[in-house]
């Protein structure tokens, strides 16, 4: 046995959904039952690398598990911790390598960021704020109302030039100067809030924050809100994030009991409260204007800006709305000054950005990273590549209204003025990564839906202009798009983009106009040559299935659920990879297959739904364009 | 504040700062194209159709929410906004129905005159119309949201100008639309069917439910609405000399702004009813039958000058009416006083309390007439008592709910019933009915006893206050607890809300009507004068008319103790000024009011009536009584647009004119005097009524010819200083006060104003055979006792039952259920109806809506003068209720 260990394990949103806590609780057990009394079992927040979940580290080893089951825990005792030797069958493989890396800290998705706001993310228990006071939590906070003026405060953020990480990058001093300076800096009531309303398909990096860190957001505020003088904050998580709302509310009322909130905070005449409001439900709330309606009991629908919050917000009174990211910098901002938050990034973009990174990638996970990195290093050196050895075919940032980045991008920085140039944006940090197998039209489409349907309907350009783009997009997936349909997708692109009210619309077309920038080629194959390129667009395929690799397992003929799957006698018993496959796909059933039969897909009756596909134990089923004709035939029935 | 200065289509132009692009445009004469902007609401930034650009910055902005910022180069129709301006309405026009051919919003369709501006004749993109279903159960209202285009002009009309809230947008994306609670239909959401919507409608989407004709209007005439006192501004349309459509005016400087309600929007379709007159009628052989205008018109001259010659000018008398206009209610009176030589000369508001409003004008004398609605929203704080405008005078109430609701302001609503305003006010006083002169009275008390009076404008514009001030302090509070059932601590409530505050007054009939009227009208001047609030914007009394030109009647003196502008019959100065005016010597005998007239009727002495535009039978209490007294009289002319329960007992009839088909001027409840043109044609051979009593002037061989109304109107304007603005001919202009109060007088000389003393008075004891308390009010399907509103086509068609409205805690005792049919009975008189049960009704209260039935509720209450002591007042009496079947 040797000195003091602790065994971090996450409890973010991801690991609990995998099983964490009955992780933790079999370490508990283990614990007690080898009476080991040197070693702590610790609750913490995520520390990004979902994927791997449920997780747990060995301090002060470093050693990183994974994919944990409840059995694991009982190896992991008596070898590691009872015997010194790490279990390294529970290590994790490197994606490409397939070699084990015991030490989280040599693992690249670690090793490549620089975490700042996520660097305690995972190491701190969320639900005990002295842990958040033992690594120096609300010091900042503390020298900010006593030592600083606000003035001095809203300069420092100033000079740091922290930009708003919620997407539209506005320069967050200059923000507050604002709202403090609103209505001639009079003596009124004025209020913060912090956006936590993230509703982008695949992120959540806000979520991780507020389940990991929740009081590096409260100090954040408290900060924020004495320097435009406001003793109101308001917190708007979107009610879907239970964990994230739990902890807050664990987290603001044991701030509340330490007198960092409430009235005097740290003795001075500053007071200061906080409250959560859940989100109603809907995308467009995460709008800041939307936002206020809803915190005020209204339908979440944006309004025209000017007025800008800063100067009439909440109830008519200024108005601070950050990101929670945005809120989580500034402690480390006044704790380590401006200077050294400027010193990161790239040109007007300082500091670290936060990604969460998804789609067709070995690691997918939230990552910290900072501002100027290349998009190649995040996918290929922190993202591990894409998985299975396929292609990898753009990236799509900035959450459903950001664009798709072909390969050529891998290699610009990630700024907001460098993604801005591409057609995306930075947004609040998704970025999904796609392979060769998606279709942009198709992904296109996909992300206008989302829009579409989340759009508050308020606006003629959004809400008739993206339904006409999802239309436009559904005909060419279907094949029956027209060469004039191009240009159209391009002008209303750009009606909904200049027209819109809110940055919802402004920003809906990216993936149409992005892809058709950098994938016009897969739009002409599907509208000239009625092909996808990528073969997913149904109407444009078919099935069919490989005499050489069909074993007549008959699997794909029960699964298919109109019958258009038949089992033939193979006409020439031919000698197939035989063997193996045979006992591979007779394994289950625990019966002899007959290899003297195969299956054939009738394509008369086949909807290409694609479930034969997905069930064929050996690759058999395979996608093939669908003969013209029978796509012209479709055409004509839609007249 | 300095102007700002900017380039808008290279044209230099400066507006005021915070103006918009938009605005700054269109007062430069540039027009950009809009569907969702309006002057009256607030901007949304919906449609996006004004999106113009800044050629500095490149933006591209919507004009109708962007302010202007100084040194903008703004271009509005540069080659890429008008590609997104197309593609707009090419989007809009994809998502439409073609359904144009059939639409009754025509021309009028504002997407489709923009379109055609545009040039967007094909569009070019597949059709993604967005079908709803049609809406068309109620009457009044056609909703097919598949033409809306969501530019929310509905939904803001009916946040920010109504102030209901019976829709707003749901769901999102393409789908979202405006809906009701639940997407409920109209007729069971909270609508008022007030119609703003549907006038603020760019497109068919809401459309009025047309009882005869679909399709635009031929022409369109700007005119006043004839029902309440707020004399809204109306656009009537027409078709072959029909009224097809009404709408409210969309002029600036109305008092409606752009709001009508129910009645003025749908119910002016009496207007073509078969009941209209068309042609004189003379009584001959017991019989009523059609007679030539000459015909007629000569035997009414002879009659009456033959019976004053016989029975003297007392014997004659004149009820006139405060629906007709300033004109015709000069010309009747001026025929009663100089040609028939009688002072019995009354009008129709009589019944809505004149002699209450007649006592303040006595005390202020004529001061502070002028009482601009909008002020309101301008005021401190807002006192509501015995007036439930959401129905009675809906458009009023949107004034109160906006001062609340928008702009913060205090209201406080003291009435028995928790009505349409509670929920909007700060403070409800549920007080017993005919209570109001206690709470008054306390509230002076309180305020008296913290010292919180305005004791500057006491010293310089009033006296008696000492007098006064002793009075309050030795009242008792628990006395006022005691009448009106309000406990101490919400009295208190209700100073704090006061003290300190200038009062604007809203008064209604509650108080006009009530047996205790003069008391309260007495102590709420007491309470005005002691807090300051009067003479000033946002503070004075408001009171409720509940009849168009209530005012213009009165002050045209059709009054039996009033000359023209409201100056008294029995100052002998003035009658002497009078005599000069009309060269003529006038009687200084006081006249009959209304009530006096049926007294002397029943007496044998009254033995002919001049009826003009009143409805006697319907209108005033104990209906049979009216017919045995009206029975007595020797010649009775009933001048009337429709046929009536009067003019059936008449010798002459003589058929009028709606406002709608004549000219003239109606006085609003603000002293607002608005001009109004013919928009249609009088139906068959009726004549204007102005034209009638001056064909009768020449019948009695009067030397003055009244044969236009400019005549009559500079006579007006010539000899009632109040009216001398009447003349200029502008569509409208205020009365000119002239008061002695030094508090109204510009040079702040004159009389001061007296307080009145504190009377006390002891709960009214209960009745153990009538043991519940009837309140009578309107609903706002019906103006006054329903002569006009209930021979619409489409309130016969809402099929409304006027149900008596029942407590639950009376309903449970009384063992009565929704729908049970009931007998209510006074000691007047009984009536039936059905039972709606209200929970927000106190136990001890019914009520029960007038107009409907004939106005047979008027059985339950008794003829009696209004504003005298010991008068019950006909606003409430004590009944008893007993379920049909039981009596069985």
């Amino acid at each position: 046995m040797t000195a003091k260990r602790t065994i971090l394990v996450c409890q973010g949103t991801g690991c609990v959904s995998a099983g964490a806590p009955q992780i933790h609780r079999e370490f508990e057990r283990e614990i007690i039952e080898h009476k080991l009394t040197d070693v702590e079992v610790k609750l913490t927040g995520c520390h990004g690398f979902c994927q791997i979940g449920p997780t747990a580290i060995v301090e002060p080893d470093d050693i990183l598990y994974c994919r944990l089951k409840p059995d694991d825990v009982k190896d992991i005792v008596n070898s590691h911790l009872i015997n010194g030797i790490p279990v390294s069958k529970l290590h994790y493989h490197d994606p490409t390598t397939g070699n084990p890396i015991p030490k989280w800290t040599d693992i690249p998705f670690y090793n490549r960021q620089k975490k700042m706001i996520t660097s305690h993310c995972g190491y701190i228990n969320p639900e005990e704020i002295e842990e958040y006071i033992s690594i120096g939590g609300y010091r900042a906070a503390r020298q900010a109302i006593l030592a600083m003026t606000a003035e001095e405060i809203i300069e420092e953020v100033k000079s740091s030039q922290l930009r708003g990480r919620g997407g539209a990058g506005f320069l967050t001093g200059v923000k507050w100067d604002f709202a403090r300076r609103s209505n001639g800096g009079a003596p009124i009531q004025r209020y913060v809030i912090c956006n936590a309303d993230e509703g982008d398909p695949g992120a959540f990096m806000d979520r991780v924050i507020l389940e990991s860190t929740p009081h590096s957001i409260i100090e954040g505020m408290i900060i924020g809100a004495f320097a435009i003088g406001a003793s109101k904050g308001f917190i708007y998580v979107r009610a879907e994030y239970p964990l994230a709302i739990h902890r807050l509310e664990v987290a603001i009322s044991q701030a509340r009991t330490k007198g960092f909130l409430g009235s005097k905070i740290f003795g001075s005449d500053f007071d200061f409260d906080l409250q959560i409001n859940q989100g109603a439900g809907a995308f467009v709330s995460g709008e800041e204007t939307a936002l206020m309606a809803s915190i005020m009991g209204e339908r979440a629908s944006p309004r025209p800006r000017p007025p800008y919050p800063a100067s009439e917000g909440l109830w008519g009174k200024p108005t601070n709305i950050n990101n929670v990211k945005t809120y989580s910098f500034i402690p480390l901002i006044i704790k380590n000054g401006a200077k050294w938050f400027a010193d990161m990034g790239s040109g007007p973009s300082k500091g670290t950005v936060v990604f969460s990174l998804t789609g067709k990638i070995n690691n997918s996970g939230l990552v910290e990273v900072p501002m100027g990195i290349k998009l190649g290093e995040i996918i290929n050196d922190i993202g591990g590549g894409i998985p299975h050895g396929k292609r990898f075919k753009a990236v799509q940032t900035g959450g459903p209204s950001g664009g798709c980045l072909p390969e050529s991008y891998l290699d610009k920085e990630v700024t907001y003025e460098s993604l801005e140039a591409a057609g995306s944006i930075l947004g609040s940090g998704g970025m999904i990564v796609l392979d060769e197998d998606v279709c942009m039209v198709d992904i296109a489409k996909y992300f206008i839906n989302f829009t579409q349907e989340e759009s508050c309907g308020k606006c003629s350009p959004c809400r008739i202009g993206t339904e006409k783009l999802l239309n436009i997009l559904e005909k060419i997936v279907n094949g029956q798009g027209e060469e004039e349909d191009l240009g159209l997708l391009e002008e209303l692109g750009e009606l909904v983009k200049n027209g819109s009210l809110c940055g919802l619309g402004q920003t809906a077309p990216n993936p149409v106009l992005t892809t058709l920038r950098y994938f016009k080629d897969e739009y002409i194959a599907h509208i000239v040559e009625k092909r996808c390129p990528a073969k997913v667009c149904k109407a444009l395929i078919e099935y069919y299935i490989d005499e050489d690799t069909c074993t007549g397992c008959l699997l794909c003929l029960r699964s298919c659920p109109t019958n258009a799957i038949t089992e033939h006698k193979r006409e020439t018993k031919k000698d197939i990879k035989g063997k193996k496959l045979d006992s591979a796909a007779s394994k289950g059933k625990g019966k002899k297959k007959k290899v003297d039969t195969i299956c054939v897909i009738n394509l008369d009756t086949c909807v290409r739904c694609g479930i034969c596909f997905a069930n064929c134990p050996t690759g058999a089923i395979l996608k093939r364009d669908r003969p013209l004709h029978s796509k012209q035939y479709a055409v004509g029935s839609m007249q | 504040m300095e102007e700002i200065s900017l380039t808008i289509n290279g044209k230099n132009i400066s507006c005021a700062p915070g103006t918009s692009i938009l605005n700054a445009a269109l007062q430069n004469g540039i027009k950009i194209p809009t569907l969702c902007h309006h002057p009256n609401l607030e901007p949304v930034g919906a449609c996006r159709l004004c999106l113009v650009e800044d050629e500095k910055s490149g933006r591209i902005m919507a004009s109708c929410v962007t302010p202007a910022s100084p040194n903008m180069v703004i271009h509005t129709d540069s080659p890429t906004i008008k590609e997104h301006r197309i593609n707009i309405i090419r989007l809009m026009m994809a998502n439409h129905p073609e359904s144009c051919i059939v639409c009754s919003q025509g021309n009028r369709c504002e997407l489709r005159q923009i379109a055609a501006e545009l040039g967007v004749g094909q569009i070019g993109l597949y059709p993604m119309p967005h079908y709803t279903g049609l809406e068309a159960a109620n009457p009044f209202i056609i909703r097919d949201l598949s033409k809306c285009i969501l530019c929310g002009k509905c939904i803001r009309a009916d946040h920010e100008l109504v102030v209901v809230g019976a829709i707003d947008y749901t769901l999102r994306g393409f789908k979202s639309r405006p809906a009701t609670v639940h997407e409920m239909p109209l007729e069971k959401s909270d609508c008022t069917f007030c119609g703003t919507c549907v006038s603020l409608c760019p497109t068919g989407a809401l459309s009025l439910k047309n009882t005869r004709y679909v399709g635009s209007p031929q022409n369109e005439s700007s005119t006043i609405c004839g029902f309440c006192g707020v004399g809204c501004s109306l656009v009537m349309g027409s078709v072959d000399g029909q009224i097809v459509e009404v709408n409210p005016s969309h002029k600036q400087d109305t008092v409606n702004r752009s709001t009508l309600c129910v009645r003025g929007h749908f119910i002016h379709d009496f207007l073509s009813v078969p009941e209209r007159l068309t042609s004189p009628l003379v009584r001959t052989d017991g019989d009523l039958s059609p007679a030539a205008w000459d015909e007629a018109l000569e035997l009414v001259a002879q009659r009456l000058i033959g019976i004053r010659r016989k029975n003297g000018p007392q014997s004659i008398a004149f009820l006139g009416s405060s629906k007709c206009s300033n004109e015709e209610n000069y010309l009747f009176q001026k025929m009663a006083r100089v040609i028939l030589g009688t002072n019995n000369v009354d009008n129709g508001s009589y019944g809505s309390g004149r002699t209450i409003t007649s006592r303040i004008n006595e005390r202020l004398d004529a001061g502070g007439r002028v009482k601009p609605l909008a002020e309101l929203e301008r005021a401190e704080m807002i006192f509501v008592i015995g007036a439930n405008p959401a129905e009675s005078l809906p458009v009023a109430s949107y004034y109160l709910k906006r001062a609340s609701r928008m702009n913060g302001i205090p209201l406080m609503v003291a009435d028995p019933r928790k009505t349409a305003l509670v929920p909007f006010s700060s403070l409800w006083l549920p007080l017993a009915p005919n209570s109001d002169y206690a709470m008054i009275s306390g509230l002076a008390a309180i305020l008296y006893k913290r010292g919180s009076y305005d004791k500057d404008f006491i010293s310089q514009f009033t006296e008696g206050f000492d007098r006064y001030g002793e009075d309050l302090s030795s009242f008792k509070l628990e006395g006022v607890s005691r009448v009106t059932g309000l406990d101490g601590e919400l009295m208190e409530r209700a100073a704090d809300l006061i003290e300190g505050k200038k009062i604007a007054f809203v008064i209604g009939h509650g108080i006009l009507q009530q047996r205790h009227g003069i008391l309260s009208m007495d102590a709420l001047l007491n309470l005005a004068l002691m807090t300051g609030s009067l003479g000033g914007e946002g503070k004075g009394l408001h009171f409720l008319t509940m009849e168009n030109n209530q005012m213009g009647a009165w002050d045209m003196g059709t009054a039996p103790d009033f000359l023209p502008g409201r100056k008294s019959l029995h100052n002998d100065l003035i009658r002497k000024n009078w005599e000069q005016n009309w060269e003529v010597k006038l009687s200084p005998d006081p006249g009959l009011n209304t009530i006096r007239m049926i007294e002397e009727a029943e007496k044998g002495n009254l033995k002919a009536l001049y009826v003009m535009g009143e409805n006697p039978l319907r209108s005033l209490p104990q209906p049979e009584r009216i017919s045995n007294a009206l029975k007595n009289l020797e010649f009775m002319v009933v001048q009337d647009i429709l046929a009536t329960e009067t003019t059936l007992m008449a010798d002459v009839v003589l058929p009028g004119a709606a406002f709608s088909e004549k000219g003239g001027s109606f006085t609003n409840m603000e002293g607002r005097i608005q001009s109004f043109e013919q928009a249609v044609a009088p139906p068959g051979e009726a004549k204007p009524d102005w034209e009638i009593l001056g064909l009768l002037f020449a019948k009695m061989r009067y030397p003055k010819r009244y044969s236009s109304l400019d005549k009559i109107k500079a006579e007006i304007s010539d000899l009632v200083p109040v009216y001398s603005a009447l003349e200029r001919n502008e569509e409208q202009t205020w009365i000119k006060e002239s008061s002695n109060s030094r508090l109204f007088h510009l040079q702040g000389e004159g009389e001061p104003i007296h307080f009145s003393p504190v009377i006390k008075t002891e709960p009214e004891r209960s009745d153990e055979d009538y043991p519940l308390r009837a309140i009578l009010g309107s609903l706002r399907y019906h103006l006054g006792s329903g002569t006009r509103t209930a021979h619409s086509v489409r309130i016969k068609d809402f099929a409304l039952k006027g149900e008596v409205e029942i407590s639950l805690e009376d309903s449970a005792a009384l063992k009565l259920k929704e729908g049970d049919q009931v007998r209510i009975s006074s000691a007047h008189g009984s009536i039936s109806r059905e039972v709606m049960l209200n929970p927000d009704l106190r136990p001890g209260l019914i009520f029960i809506p007038v107009a409907f039935h004939n106005n047979d509720v008027m059985n339950l209450i008794e003829l009696t003068q209004l504003g005298e002591a010991n008068s019950p007042g006909w606003k409430e009496c004590r009944v008893r209720i007993q379920k049909v079947e039981d009596l069985c």
